[in-house]
């Protein structure tokens, strides 16, 4: 009767399929059972020192010792389980591991109905406990979303951040971990009383920044989030037009002094890649201001500027970057925002907060607009990607890629070097044509960031940008969004400057000159 | 008559205040009240505001100042001093200095007891961490303001099996009683007046930990355990010394060590084998040499008949039958809030367990209710080399992970948590325990569930009638669901919980453990069972 397994059409039919599966399976297990054995035997052992002993002086010296390990061990039989076990994820979530991006793609630890909910706008990756580790190191999402809905009761992470699930957060801080190396954001969704779910603030604290649903009552505007972003209060800036005070445009919370600075510089950047122009930072940052921020940050942000209620310091320099059109970031209480705002000259355009502005995050649906908004914001990365695949540019998994930055005469170096400083996660190099520049740029970086020639191979190959929507677009924007996004960036190399970036996968087989105007 | 638990409280806090701990009050309070307890109140400088219970002995100098308190050294010496003029049963201190130094104390160990709140945070340096470890580890029983730091504590330090308690501001007396009987377990009265030199023989002895550790506690035993490699095999050799220095042997799994204690028993001696079930398949219950075994215990009516049937050489009335229990201080926890919507599973390996089942039912039960779901505590399959050998097996457990996979009312609902001692700890979140195995000789983990207040659904594996309460059983599978369902209202769920609780009373540590102590000297009635 074996044809009755055979639908009509002559394609095997499922029962067909899961029996191939299940021999091919029972072959591999069988396979890496003999490998397993193969590699704990006494011959192969013995082989294989005695190969790589003769390779060199060294190894030869090594060998007696390696021999007579080898003797002493006869007969054990070492990580025996080595190949026997597999992690559970592969068979729980196999599907997540094989299967094609679509579109947008959101890592999310959050509850059942969330998961639905932006399943249907998103492809999402569901995190579960007993998985998640497994599928964190094989997915590349553009966003990590954690919402604070799954530690409720019915929710397969239910009990996070509870005495009696204390590996439940482990777990989550792992994953945090595993995503924050490859430099994915991970954003904490606060959907749930505040009061009810407090102790998931040792969670919310190591994400890259916080969205709290203003809806959910008691969640601290001041603390103790460490660290976060209120969306709930994004409010529209209007060009040229006088500002609310009430309202800013992104809060920033409070910000501990002894919280590394990456992932303020991570948040900014993610508010830029949102559409964000201006960041409010509620005056908890003073103390830490000299030690982090002159440091580090400010030594980052060349192209773009800080202002404190403080000092107001930079609050000059503020003003002449808006009208170079670079993005500002004032950090001053709402009453004396207003009171800055005003000093906004006329006919300073400040950029309209037009991709998340004014969202309310008071269904899922909202929530689902502003992460594909968070997504979109980098189309100009997306294009530009795309352009190099259909040059059939292998652009490589994002975490192989460094940054290469080419600077020629008549570049700014000092705000190209701060732009590059800006991102810290990708490595990068700067290429230069002729060893005056070299021999500048060494003067200048006082830094390890190496410097080197541009080969005339690199230049044979371009994509021209150009975006109308985003007019001018600066090196730094480009870059952090680049690194929000995980994808190549590039500059158009506006204004006296005169840089380009690029990414560089390894080895470095292309390169983009992006042409000025 | 029993005799008097005496107990020393040391009254020291961290900050070397003269103000007596409203807890300590209150617990010397408690346990003065008890006839059959002495208190000793240790302390220095004088607290006016509390008054120590006329029974109480108190060894507080109220002429000392709070200048004068002694070091902590020196308070750890006149504690062992002080021990040393007449052996106390339990020493409570409330001052990690202090229980440090008395833990480091081997005289002390086994008879201290650690106020909890007292430990530092143990998470910031390995060092501190070794050092609770060793107090915690040292503690007969570390004392718990709530259950959450109860649960912080046997998480983070999973080296200690110290028994932990919930110890309240105002602790009722009948934590005072179970305190002490945990401390201290009265003696049955067939053993008193006796010293017994007990071995205990076999490989995983996680079913009879309890009783052992009650066991040793007695004054009327002297034990020691020969641990076997497997079920088949010794580690080493056999213990010849072991085997002749004692008076019982219980020899725990009806395996190798059966064998070979029932053929090399010595005059006098006593043998107990305890068949839990697998065993009766293999051929090594057959190879024991019945002649010698005295008592031959199971652990349910089923098995006591299967047993009588397949070892005909042994005379039916040494068949005898003490249940499989769990200890109620170590389960009666609170419940998580929303814990009712979560089904539990606590080991899915072998395929047996039928966790196929399991979710046949999650499926039935979300097709009306999507709130519920399911959470396994188990080892992995593939985690378990010798299981993922079997072909079988392995087609199984694909298909069920599959299954859990791609089925659109499964996905989410499942969540496997990683295997663990902390089964107590983990029964706080669940509110509906599962057993849906094939074959069971009386499963631990339903009982376990109850006992923490979970509703048991037991699907009816044979023998399971007459184990577990009548309301816990459930013809199929689609029964099972409706009373699951049935638990979305709270107040249904907290009556069935009370009730399931009432079930297996009588399984508690403490009521099965006089059985044991009893077949340890004479036979016991085959037909008994609680």
């Amino acid at each position: 009767m074996g044809h009755r397994m055979q639908s009509e059409r002559g394609q095997p039919s499922l029962q067909q399929l899961r029996e191939q599966l299940g021999e091919a399976e029972d072959r591999v297990w069988e396979l890496e059972t003999k490998l397993r054995e193969t590699l704990h035997s006494t011959s192969y052992r013995l082989g294989r020192n005695l190969v790589l002993g003769a390779k060199s002086p060294r190894g030869l010296w090594r060998l007696p010792a390696q021999l007579w390990r080898l003797y002493q061990g006869r007969g054990t039989r070492e990580a025996a389980t080595e190949y026997a076990t597999r992690p559970a994820g592969l068979f729980l979530n196999y599907r997540s591991l094989v299967r094609e991006r679509e579109g947008p793609q959101i890592g999310l630890v959050a509850s059942r109905q969330t998961v639905r909910s932006l399943g249907a706008a998103f492809d999402v990756v569901p995190l579960w406990p007993h998985d998640a580790n497994e599928v964190a190191h094989a997915i590349s999402p553009d966003v990590v979303v954690i919402e604070s809905g799954a530690s409720m009761p019915g929710q397969a992470w239910s009990a996070l951040g509870t005495a009696i699930e204390a590996g439940l957060e482990e777990t989550l801080v792992d994953l945090i971990a595993v995503f924050g190396r490859r430099s994915i954001p991970v954003l904490f969704w606060w959907t749930t009383p505040f009061d009810r779910t407090a102790d998931l603030s040792r969670v919310s604290g190591r994400c890259d920044f916080v969205v709290a649903d203003d809806s959910v009552p008691g969640v601290p505007k001041a603390t103790p989030l460490s660290l976060g972003v209120d969306l709930a209060q994004l409010q529209p800036v209007r060009p040229s037009a006088r500002r609310d005070a009430t309202a800013p445009v992104l809060h920033l919370s409070p910000y501990e002094p002894d919280q590394r600075v990456a992932p303020a510089t991570r948040l900014v950047e993610a508010a830029l890649a949102a559409g964000a122009r201006i960041l409010y930072e509620p005056g908890h940052l003073h103390a830490a201001e000299e030690t982090l921020w002159s440091r580090d940050v400010q030594s980052c942000y060349q192209s773009a500027a800080w202002t404190t209620p403080t000092t107001n310091r930079l609050s000059h320099r503020c003003l002449a970057m808006l009208g170079s059109g670079v993005p500002v970031f004032a950090c001053k209480e709402p009453a004396e925002f207003g009171e800055f705002v005003t000093e906004v000259p006329a006919d300073v355009s400040i950029h309209d907060a037009e991709a998340c502005a004014g969202k309310r995050l008071d269904s899922l649906g909202a929530m689902a607009e502003v992460l594909r908004t968070i997504h979109l914001t980098g189309t100009v990365q997306n294009r530009l990607l795309a352009g190099l695949r259909s040059l059939g540019v292998d652009t490589g998994p994002s975490e192989d890629r460094g940054l290469g930055v080419s600077i020629r005469a008549g570049a700014d170096i000092e705000q190209a070097v701060g732009s590059i400083k800006a991102q810290s996660i990708r490595p990068a190099e700067i290429l230069v044509d002729d060893a005056d520049m070299r021999d500048r740029l060494s003067a200048t970086l006082n830094s390890d960031i190496p410097v080197r020639p541009r080969a005339l191979g690199e230049s044979s190959r371009h994509v021209l940008w150009r975006d109308k929507a985003w007019p001018k677009t600066y090196l730094h924007d480009l870059l952090v969004a680049s690194e929000v996004m995980g994808t190549d960036c590039f500059s158009d190399g506006d204004g006296p400057e005169m840089t380009g970036a690029f990414g560089t996968a390894a080895p470095k087989p292309w390169w983009i000159e992006v042409p000025v105007g | 008559m029993a005799s008097v638990f005496r107990l020393l409280v040391d009254a020291t806090t961290e900050d070397r205040s003269d103000a007596t701990p409203p807890w300590v009050r209150s617990t010397v309070e408690l346990f003065s009240s008890f006839d059959d307890v002495e208190v000793t109140l240790h302390s220095h400088g004088d607290d006016a505001d509390f008054t120590v219970p006329a029974h109480a002995v108190t060894t507080r100098d109220p002429s000392l100042a709070q200048n004068d308190y002694p070091e902590l050294e020196s308070l750890a010496d006149e504690i062992v001093e002080l021990d040393g003029t007449g052996r106390f049963d339990a020493v409570l201190v409330l001052s990690y200095g202090l229980a440090l130094d008395l833990a480091n104390t081997a005289s002390m160990c086994g008879r201290l007891l650690v106020w909890a709140p007292c430990l530092p945070d143990w998470s910031s340096a390995e060092a501190v961490r070794r050092d609770v470890i060793s107090v915690v580890s040292a503690a007969g029983c570390v004392l718990c303001d709530s259950e959450d730091l109860r649960s912080r504590i046997e998480y983070a330090i999973p080296e200690s099996r110290t028994l932990t308690l919930y110890w309240p501001p105002e602790p009722p007396e009948s934590d005072g009683r179970r305190l002490i009987r945990r401390l201290r377990p009265e003696p049955p009265e067939v053993l008193r007046g006796r010293k017994l030199r007990v071995v205990v023989a076999g490989y995983d002895l996680k079913f009879i930990n309890g009783i052992l550790r009650k066991l040793a506690l007695l004054d009327e035993c002297e034990l020691r355990v020969d641990e076997w490699a497997t079920l088949q095999t010794p580690r080493g050799k056999p213990n010849v010394a072991l085997k002749n220095w004692a008076d019982v042997v219980i020899c725990e799994w009806c395996g190798a060590n059966a064998v070979w204690y029932s053929r090399h028993k010595r005059r006098g001696q006593r043998l107990i084998v305890r068949l839990h079930r697998f065993e009766i398949t293999t051929a090594l219950p057959y190879a024991v040499e019945l002649d010698a075994v005295d008592q031959l215990i199971t652990v349910c009516p089923k098995y006591q008949q299967v047993v009588r049937e397949e070892l005909a050489g042994l005379p039916t009335e040494r068949v005898v039958m003490i249940p499989n229990y769990a200890d109620a201080s170590t389960f009666e926890r609170g419940k998580l809030p929303g814990a009712h919507l979560h089904m539990g599973m606590i080991g899915m390996i072998p395929k047996l367990k039928r966790l196929d089942l399991a979710l046949d039912i999650l499926e039935e039960v979300r097709r009306r209710d999507d709130r519920f779901c399911l959470f396994v505590k188990s080892r992995f399959p593939s985690e378990v080399d010798w299981l993922w050998k079997l072909p079988d097996e392995r087609r199984y457990f694909r298909s069920v992970l599959r299954r859990v996979q791609s089925s659109p009312s499964l996905e989410g609902a499942v969540t496997f948590d990683p295997f663990g001692w902390d089964v107590a700890n983990w029964l706080r979140k669940i509110g509906t325990v599962l057993s849906t195995s094939d074959a069971e000789a009386f499963q631990v983990a339903p009982l376990e569930g109850m006992m923490s207040g979970s509703v048991g659904v037991v699907l009816p594996w044979d023998g399971a009638d007459g184990l577990y309460p009548e309301v816990s059983l459930a013809p199929d599978v689609r029964h099972a669901a409706e009373r699951i369902l049935e638990l979305a209202d709270l107040d249904v769920w907290a009556s069935r919980s009370r009730a399931a609780k009432k079930g297996v009373e009588h399984y508690d540590l403490d009521r099965v453990f006089p059985s044991w102590a009893g077949i340890l000297v004479e036979d016991r009635d085959p037909d008994a069972w609680p």
